[in-house]
């Protein structure tokens, strides 16, 4: 876990101050609607649908079990008793009463938490690999280099109002986990030959209306100049993004419009003059960032301790269970353990403030107080002893929280939808839990193997189905609501070597009652056509291109027409 | 009519008459060579006449218009524009600290705003971890700043 500083915690305690004299001044009509909503989204608050959305800052997903059990506090005395966690790592309380939320940022606030930047047009909260810290594939911590950039980018004078939106994304395993293609900025951490530390920065990627793989533009940035050149990115976006329509406001439209070389031309000339400038890093505060993280506790266990492995055989659940929602730590000894929250009785992403004590519990006997939060809107324990797994799986299954079927169909991404948002065309949370209902038996869905099914209520795209291998889009028909079927889109490079790929529209759309039978339809398509167990749906969509998949879904569609 | 704030010596902000910004400055002032540039305009458009120049203005189209804070910074830092720069047009008291650590040190405020609003606001906050125009070194120069350890969380 980190640790705040003393500048960190005058820094958060001086923005709640701040946002409730900014509230008082709405409340009282000294700011206008139009003058409060920049300020507000600035720390996170929306109007929504049915009251306020108030978004919580998870620092690169990771949360300590004290900070959990306030979020739980939050959500039994401020909301309905449950928090929605997001994609981009963080969590939202739907049901909030604006005149509460300084204290509740007061409260947050007490706990190193805060709702700075994780809206508006500014630098939002820097996502990393979910993995970062324990992954046996890593090469980097990226965590490290999260914090500073959280530090940077929290109030930066020059980037609070930039034309929209800016997230920036860090990986350093080798299998891309942190979507860095799908960002405005991607930075992926490698090491060169001498062990130095640099990164490949990409430019321009992102979901939305206008999908976009993000760009090279720095092969191997030296770690030293990562603010510097940073910042020389933000700048040629501040001065040069378009803010004449908001939909080709974004970083990848600049990129798109400039054309690649010339907009790097534009980036290095402006690095030029802040290359070696005062935001040159030091070893000596990179290694003051790193002291601020407390370092697990291992121990080294004197018993054999994979006689879970035995388990495995003999308890079947307990064995899927294992294969997909266990993983492998750098220490030996340990594992990570996904937490699902993607059970067909509540929404992608949702937790009980019950749920959350327990968790916290969990985390505090059993992965030394902390819990990350994973991109795909689950909770990861990162640093389990496998000789407690067996007790831990079982205290995940009083919670509801063992459904095995991480990676698999039924572990959805879905945005809110319709619901809850004001944007969205159409409902996402029905629709999901109707095609994890489709696709219940585990059994099966272990046989489907690996695939990810995401679904966005509106182009937005918060449920980033652009990069689902199936992408289900909401679309308004005359006041109907349609579902726009995609294929082959990937968020990241993986273990095979297939990179972040947009999917394609592969048909008309279809109506809501139809979905889940049209991706059955898929799945089956998939099944007849991959060659022995082990090829995933991805790879064989890859390998005999979209048409039996049309062939079949559509079929289907005629019939019932 | 806006009511214009200054810093003046670094720290202290003088409430000057709100038809200051055109008339009722000392006639000396009065006469000395400025410009006003839009948001919309580029900072290099008025480097030829830099060095005369005795006040820049920056005209926010929109408070949420953040191109003026980089266009300050290029003008103090990279083209070591000394004299009075000022943030006119749509301009919150809220937006003054980090106005003035982009190197702003003249504001029009909305006419009525209190000076103990604006030296709050511009007082903010006391620490800030970037390097800027008033502070020119960045956070982690001064690192010993860990909180004790049962802050932990």
């Amino acid at each position: 876990m980190y640790r705040y500083t003393k500048i960190d915690q005058a820094t958060i305690d001086t923005r709640v101050r701040q946002f409730r004299d900014q509230t008082s001044r709405y409340l009282a009509g000294e700011l206008s609607e139009e003058q409060f909503r920049p300020l507000r989204l600035q720390n996170g608050l929306y109007i929504q649908r049915h009251a306020p959305m108030l978004r919580v800052a998870i620092p690169y997903g990771l949360l300590s079990a004290r900070q959990l059990r306030a979020l739980a506090e939050i959500a039994q005395t401020h909301d309905r008793g449950y928090g929605h966690f997001t994609t981009r790592q963080n969590i939202q309380f739907n049901w909030l009463q604006l005149t509460q939320v300084p204290d509740i940022l007061e409260k947050l606030a007490k706990v190193q938490l805060h709702a700075i930047q994780t809206s508006g047009n500014c630098i939002r909260n820097t996502t990393t690999d979910h993995f970062a810290g324990i992954a046996p594939d890593e090469n980097v911590n990226a965590l490290v280099w999260c914090e500073l950039i959280r530090q940077w980018s929290t109030l930066h004078p020059e980037f609070a109002h930039l034309p929209r939106k800016f997230k920036i994304a860090v990986s350093g395993a080798q299998v891309d986990r942190a979507a860095t293609y799908l960002h405005d900025i991607g930075l992926i951490a490698t090491t060169a030959r001498d062990g130095d530390v640099g990164f490949r920065v990409i430019v321009g990627g992102g979901m939305g209306r206008t999908p976009r793989i993000g760009q090279v533009i720095r092969e191997f940035l030296p770690w030293q100049h990562l603010l510097s050149y940073l910042e020389a990115i933000l700048r040629v976006y501040n001065l040069k993004g378009r803010r004449d329509n908001k939909y080709k406001a974004r970083i990848k439209i600049l990129l798109q419009e400039e054309g690649l070389e010339p907009f790097k031309k534009a980036v290095e000339e402006e690095w030029q003059h802040l290359q070696d400038g005062v935001n040159t890093l030091t070893r000596k505060k990179i290694n003051a960032i790193t002291k601020q993280f407390t370092e697990p506790k291992y121990c080294k266990f004197e018993t054999k301790d994979d006689f879970y492995k035995t388990l495995q055989k003999y308890d079947k659940r307990f064995g899927q269970w294992v294969k997909r929602n266990v993983h492998p730590h750098r220490v030996n000894g340990y594992v990570a353990v996904t937490l699902s929250l993607k059970a067909t009785d509540r929404a992608p992403g949702d937790v009980t403030a019950d749920q959350m004590q327990a968790i916290a519990r969990i985390a505090e006997r059993y992965s030394q107080e902390e819990i990350r939060v994973t991109h795909e809107q689950n909770l990861l324990l990162p640093h389990v002893p496998k000789k407690h797994l067996e007790t831990v799986w079982l205290e995940l299954i009083e919670l509801g929280l063992a459904t095995a079927n991480v990676g698999l169909i039924t572990n959805i991404i879905a945005c809110p939808g319709g619901d809850f948002c004001s944007l969205a065309n159409a409902k996402s949370l029905p629709l999901a839990k109707a095609i994890q209902n489709k696709f219940d038996d585990l059994d099966y869905q272990h046989d489907i193997g690996e695939i990810d099914l995401n679904i966005s209520g509106c182009i937005n795209s918060c449920g980033h189905h652009h990069v689902g291998h199936i992408g289900i889009l909401g679309v308004d028909k005359q006041g109907e609501e349609w579902y726009q079927i995609t294929l082959g889109g990937n968020q990241g490079t993986n273990a095979n070597g297939i990179n972040a790929a947009v999917g394609k529209i592969i048909g008309p759309s279809v109506k809501q009652a139809d979905v889940p039978h049209f991706i059955e339809r898929l799945i089956e398509a998939y099944l007849d056509h991959r060659e022995g167990q082990h090829e995933r749906f991805i790879e064989t969509l890859q390998r005999v291109g979209v048409e039996p998949f049309k062939e079949y879904a559509y079929a289907y569609a005629v019939q019932a027409d | 009519m806006p009511t214009l704030f200054k810093l003046i010596n670094g720290g202290l902000i003088t409430k000057v008459d709100p038809t200051a910004s055109n008339q009722d400055l000392n006639p000396q002032e009065q006469i000395q060579p400025h410009i006003t540039l839009r948001t919309s305009d580029a900072v290099e458009a008025c480097l030829s006449r830099l060095s005369q120049l005795k006040r820049i203005s920056i005209e926010f189209l929109s408070f949420t218009d953040g191109r003026g804070y980089s266009m300050a910074r290029l003008l103090r830092e990279r083209y070591g524009y000394r004299e009075e720069l000022r943030a006119t047009g749509d301009v919150l008291c809220d937006q003054i600290q980090a106005l003035s650590r982009c190197g702003f040190d003249a504001f029009e405020l909305p006419d009525g705003t209190r000076l103990t609003a604006v030296l709050t606001h511009l007082r903010m906050f006391q620490q800030n971890y970037q390097a800027d125009t008033l502070q020119p070194t960045p956070w982690w120069l001064n690192v010993e700043q860990a909180l004790p350890e049962q802050q932990d969380v």
